[in-house]
């Protein structure tokens, strides 16, 4: 009997200092972990919105519609939503394809990133690679956003069409929902979140 | 005998390197060898991360050996290293946010690399924390090597890069089977091929 | 169409041994016939697709509701290896027979880093219960699939010449990289 008490005692005081540091790591670490998680997610806005152009300080916000995260970057000075950004799901060869769409608020997309998927090196995964993501540049809402087999205008890549498909599936659908979400983004004031300033 | 403590040191640590390396000779770690070994800088933070959870799953058994019951020492081990890989997981998605999601899985499934427990049971837990902890790197840094030479052969063949910086030219049309699982397994079946014919005609 | 979609791209377009690379170890080491085999991919069906309905559980009720996300290393380690023996216990009491068959390959499976992959994808892509306990079946099923054709590989392997350097790990690896070219020929299948 007193041996059993040994090895609980010992299991459980290990236990216990290992579940303290564990605690102890993670209230280190939490903070730092949200802002790369933010710092990921902003670098991406930044980069689709395209404001080289805007002198002006900028703040962006976000919120989800239709559990779609969307981001918009607003004129500090005076609140005019410059640009926008859209999540779009696509379905990849491996897997979910992520894209964040940038549309300006006429709805022509103002650029494109992956922010994650799971195609094969060097084939699919080549819908990461800039000669393909700017071929979403300037299109709208209208155009016929799908690869030329589907009878649309983008180049697919070789030996990946269905990654190539996937990302325009995504494209189309961030847009759409910009569309049908226009005046809640443009013009909706309640319930977004400030992320950067 | 004062003075052979150096020399045992060294032998200690360079054992891990070649004659017991971990991946190559005692064919340990083999998934994530294959798994993240798609770029040389993949395999390096691979190694690093089982390095550092080697060292300190080490430390702290070597330390902790006289006090744990034989009978309970496997959970005992299991604790201690799926902490230290826990904290490992969390510091890599803190500091190092692009590599922790291109290593994916890989990082928490440090916790069942046969490596660490093997370490654990057949080295920190019956010899000093000094020894242990020299063991931890010798094995560790051998590990590391060979995943950065199998990350380097797949990187430069698959893609004609090397730390992402291109080595062949343009006109180089990359053999993309080395990035693909096919090549993962053929590069390191022919690599521990290698290794064992060096051992044959070093004997 | 969705559920089995996860269930046959567990087994051949993202099989767990030639594409995922997990549980290479049982892959390379009880492969020598194949009567072993189909006994440890039967004890792997079976862990696998209990261990994705349990752990499922601890994730979502245990762990999330009390923020401690950060602990499903530790505890799905854990939950597996009691699993494990519990399975083993139950089995023995219950089904000599099954027993005789399974049971010097439960403990093998508890290191398994396939039984613990599962559990961390189903996590990861966010399944639902009915997608997890699905997928770790499936993910079982591709294990069994791909070790009984190496194990029939094997069993050739061992009449033919191969080169002194090459022979058992670093052959057996070459087979599977040929396997794994094979089933790239289902990517994109679904």
């Amino acid at each position: 009997m007193s041996e059993a008490k040994k090895l609980i005692l010992v299991l459980a005081t290990i236990c216990f200092v290992a579940a303290l540091g564990l605690a102890q790591v993670h209230q280190l670490t939490e903070e730092r972990i949200a802002a790369a998680r933010l710092e990921f997610e902003l670098r991406a806005v930044r980069e689709v919105i395209a404001l080289d152009h805007v002198d002006i300080p900028v703040i962006i916000e976000r919120k989800e519609l239709a559990g779609v995260p969307v981001y918009r970057a607003v004129g500090d000075i005076e609140p005019v939503v410059l640009g926008v950004a859209v999540v779009g799901y696509g379905r990849g060869f491996a897997g979910p394809v992520e894209i964040i769409v940038g549309i300006d608020s006429k709805g022509v997309i103002t650029g494109i990133e992956i922010l994650s998927h799971r195609e094969t090196p060097g084939l699919g995964a080549r819908i990461t690679e800039n000669f393909f993501l700017n071929e979403f540049k300037g299109k709208q809402l209208g155009d016929e956003i799908k690869i030329k087999r589907d009878g649309g205008e983008i180049d697919a890549i070789t030996g990946a069409t269905v990654s190539a498909r996937a990302v325009s599936e995504g494209v189309e659908a961030a847009l759409t929902l910009f569309f049908s979400e226009k005046n809640e983004i443009l013009q909706g004031e309640t319930e977004w979140q400030v992320m950067e300033e | 005998m004062a003075g052979d403590g150096g020399i045992d040191l060294f032998k200690n640590f360079t054992r891990g390197l070649w004659s017991e390396n971990p991946l190559c000779r005692l064919l340990l770690g083999m998934c994530p060898a294959l798994a993240v070994t798609t770029t040389a800088i993949n395999g390096l933070g691979m190694g690093l991360a089982t390095l550092l959870v080697l060292f300190f799953s080490n430390l702290i058994i070597s330390l902790l050996r006289h006090l744990i019951p034989s009978k309970v020492r496997i959970p005992s081990f299991i604790i201690v290293i799926a902490s230290f890989v826990t904290m490992i997981d969390l510091f890599m998605e803190g500091f190092f946010f692009a590599l922790h999601r291109e290593l994916g899985i890989f990082i928490p499934l440090i916790v069942v690399n046969c490596i660490i427990l093997g370490r654990a049971e057949a080295f920190a837990s019956r010899n000093s924390t000094l020894d242990s902890l020299i063991d931890a790197l010798g094995m560790g840094a051998g590990f590391t090597i060979s995943l950065l030479i199998l990350g380097s052969i797949r990187e430069i063949v698959g893609m004609g890069t090397i730390f992402g910086v291109t080595v062949f030219g343009e006109g180089y049309l990359p053999f993309i089977v080395m990035i693909l699982p096919p090549g993962a397994f053929i590069s390191l079946g022919l690599l521990l091929g290698i290794m064992n014919r060096i051992e044959a005609i070093r004997r | 169409m969705e559920l089995f979609g996860i269930v046959f791209g567990a087994i051949f377009i993202n099989n767990f041994v030639l594409v995922r690379f997990l549980g290479i170890c049982p892959y390379l080491g009880v492969s020598r016939r194949i009567e072993t085999a189909m006994g440890m991919g039967l004890a792997v069906i079976f862990v696998m697709t209990i261990a994705s309905f349990v752990t499922y559980f601890v994730y979502h009720l245990i762990l999330i509701p009390f923020n401690l996300g950060y602990l499903y290393i530790v505890s799905f380690i854990l939950v597996i290896a009691v699993l494990v023996q519990l399975v083993e216990m139950v089995i023995q009491k219950q089904s000599p027979a099954l027993h005789r068959a399974l049971g010097i390959y439960l403990p093998l499976v508890t290191t398994n880093c396939a039984i613990l992959g599962v559990a961390f994808l189903n996590i990861q892509e966010g399944f639902t219960l009915v997608e997890s306990t699905l997928h770790g079946f499936g993910a079982g099923i591709g294990f069994t699939l791909a070790i009984i054709l190496f194990a029939g590989l094997r069993e050739r392997l061992d009449l033919v010449n191969i080169p002194e350097s090459l022979k058992g790990a670093p052959i057996g690896l070459i087979v599977a990289g040929l396997l794994s070219i094979g089933f790239m020929g289902f990517v994109g299948m679904i």
